[in-house]
């Protein structure tokens, strides 16, 4: 090879190592999103314990304790009926049953026969108790009271637009994990190159790793940022507190995985740069 | 010579740090990145982000159980309240020429208690909110916020429970007296009717009607276990009260 050659050659090489931590970057940057999703919007487990942590299934249970109330005091049913028939229920379970539905694939309409059947024996005993003369309640009534409670009731099981992502959800879960699989190997690829490609010169390759591990900070920092700053999610419009906190809880949880990726990156890019600085320092004494 | 001039090539690239590009390059990779996923991905982010307007609030909504009273009684009025009561089957007029500037009075927020409603006849005495949800008709009977509050000159649409705070309204008949009371003002209204219709007949109320009218509803039939589309309307007409000034 002529040395024309030889020094373009040697000229383009930093222009590509440049363009592979420009890859591994936005590699990165994409392993962080596929990987905070995979745990938290594709993970059953995730919503179970953000339920959990959120006191979901306690505040859910009191705002169909209210429901049921209001309901009652439109019916002839005094707060003492509906109370005791609320603490009855096991909305936790019902609750669980739904979601593990969502995320197997199994039908998420919530199945009414068992609360009706339960709420109408309920009702049948308690106006049998309250009987008044010329009060006798139509069976037209009776049903109609029940179908309401019993849509109150699948209401606080529901959880709102969930039904809507929930097959997507489904398909999606396996090409999330070849996405992850092939990000992660791509950027091992790279690792690879520049780490091999100089082994002559060994501070290149933290400082090409530097570059794109700094990269990706700047790239996974954005959204979780803004959202924090600019409190978006906790502005958010629900009439039910126990969605609330639930759909508050659930993004915080979300973004916490990216604020994690984010710092992680953030310190390979220092670490990186430190390793840098120091062969950088020991070859320049060296010559 | 190639040796020597290969080396040298690479003494004067370690000479500097070159510290910068740790900075400018991420900021430009960042950029790009960011740039080239905004170009893909935000012609269908962008609609998601107009509807998004939808269900976010300017600021963070208060679900305590808590509702803020702003109820302070005033006497005012009160006095020929009752000597109207007493005649109330003469033909009436408004007998509260007042007027209140709208500025001057504390409006209510939804889920305010901001009064209360009497209907001595039929054993009523509830405190009265602006709203109708759960919260305000567990606590007392509510205004529904697509009407009008008292002086406003326009209806007024009042909902309650039958079981609880309007299960009096079952006594109700043409000619009793019912006394709203708020901060501001005292208002005095007469039943003129009493009527049974289905919850989804949009006849049964006007609120589009130019005058002050009170109507009060709820479940309909009283003391029963069940429940009905039926709703009790209790209609009563404007006797007395301040009106509310809208431009001052």
């Amino acid at each position: 090879m002529s040395e024309t050659k030889k020094r373009r050659k040697l000229d383009k090489r930093p222009i590509a190592y440049c363009v592979l931590s420009f890859f591994m970057a936005a590699f990165l940057f994409l392993l962080s999103i596929c990987i905070s999703l995979r745990f938290t919007l594709l993970s059953n487990d995730y919503m179970l314990s953000t339920m959990a942590d959120s006191e979901y299934y306690t505040q859910v249970t009191e705002e169909f304790r209210q429901n049921l109330e209001s309901l009652g005091h439109a019916s002839g049913l005094n707060s003492e009926f509906t109370n005791n028939f609320v603490q009855s229920m096991d909305i936790r379970q019902d609750v669980i049953d739904y979601i593990n539905a969502f995320y197997t694939g199994q039908s998420t309409v919530v199945n009414k026969t068992p609360f009706k059947q339960k709420f109408r024996a309920a009702i049948d005993q308690y106006a049998e108790e309250n009987k008044k003369e010329g009060q006798e309640p139509s069976e037209k009534a009776l049903e109609y009271l029940t179908n309401e409670a019993a849509t109150i009731y699948a209401d606080c099981i529901q959880i709102p637009f969930f039904a809507v992502i929930a097959n997507f959800i489904y398909k999606l879960t396996t090409p999330m994990n070849i996405t992850i699989a092939v990000l992660a190997l791509l950027c091992a690829v790279i690792v690879v190159i520049i780490y091999f490609t100089n082994s002559e010169f060994r501070h290149r390759t933290y400082r090409y790793l530097s570059y794109a591990f700094s990269g990706a900070f700047l790239c996974t920092i954005v959204l979780p940022a803004y959202m924090h700053f600019s409190g978006i999610i906790s502005k958010v419009s629900i009439n039910s507190r126990s969605l609330y906190n639930l759909f508050v809880s659930y993004f915080d949880g979300m973004f916490r995985y990216m604020w994690i990726f984010a710092l992680a990156y953030l310190v390979l890019g220092v670490l990186f740069f430190a390793a840098f600085a120091r062969k950088h320092k020991r070859l320049v004494n060296n010559h | 010579m190639p040796e020597h001039h290969h080396h040298h090539r690479h003494h004067s690239s370690h000479r500097s740090l070159n510290g910068k590009n740790f900075v400018i390059l991420p900021v430009v990779f960042s950029v790009l990145i960011l740039g080239i996923c905004a170009a893909v991905i935000g012609p269908t982010i962008l609609k998601f982000y107009d509807m998004a307007d939808l269900f976010i609030s300017d600021v963070k909504l208060d679900y305590s159980d808590n509702y803020r009273n702003i109820y302070v009684p005033t006497s005012e009025g009160l006095e020929e309240s009752s000597e109207t009561s007493e005649t109330s089957s003469e033909p009436k007029k408004p007998l509260s020429s007042k007027t209140v500037p709208i500025t001057s009075i504390e409006y209510p927020r939804y889920s305010d208690q901001f009064g209360e409603l009497i209907i001595e006849d039929c054993g009523i005495k509830v405190p009265l909110f602006f709203g109708d949800g759960n919260l305000q008709l567990n606590n007392g009977v509510g205004i529904y916020t697509g009407s009008f509050i008292p002086g406003y000159g326009r209806p007024i649409l009042v909902a309650g429970h039958n079981v609880t705070y309007f299960n009096g309204l079952k006594y109700a008949k043409e000619g009793q007296i019912v006394l709203i009371r708020t901060s501001y003002g005292n208002y005095r209204y007469e039943i003129t009717g009493v009527e049974v219709h289905d919850k989804d007949d949009t006849s049964a109320y006007d609120l589009g009607a130019e005058e002050e009218t009170l109507t009060m509803y709820t479940c309909y039939p009283f003391d029963m276990v069940g429940l009905t589309p039926y709703r009790c309307f209790v209609y009563a007409k404007f006797l007395s009260g301040p009106a509310l000034d809208k431009h001052n």
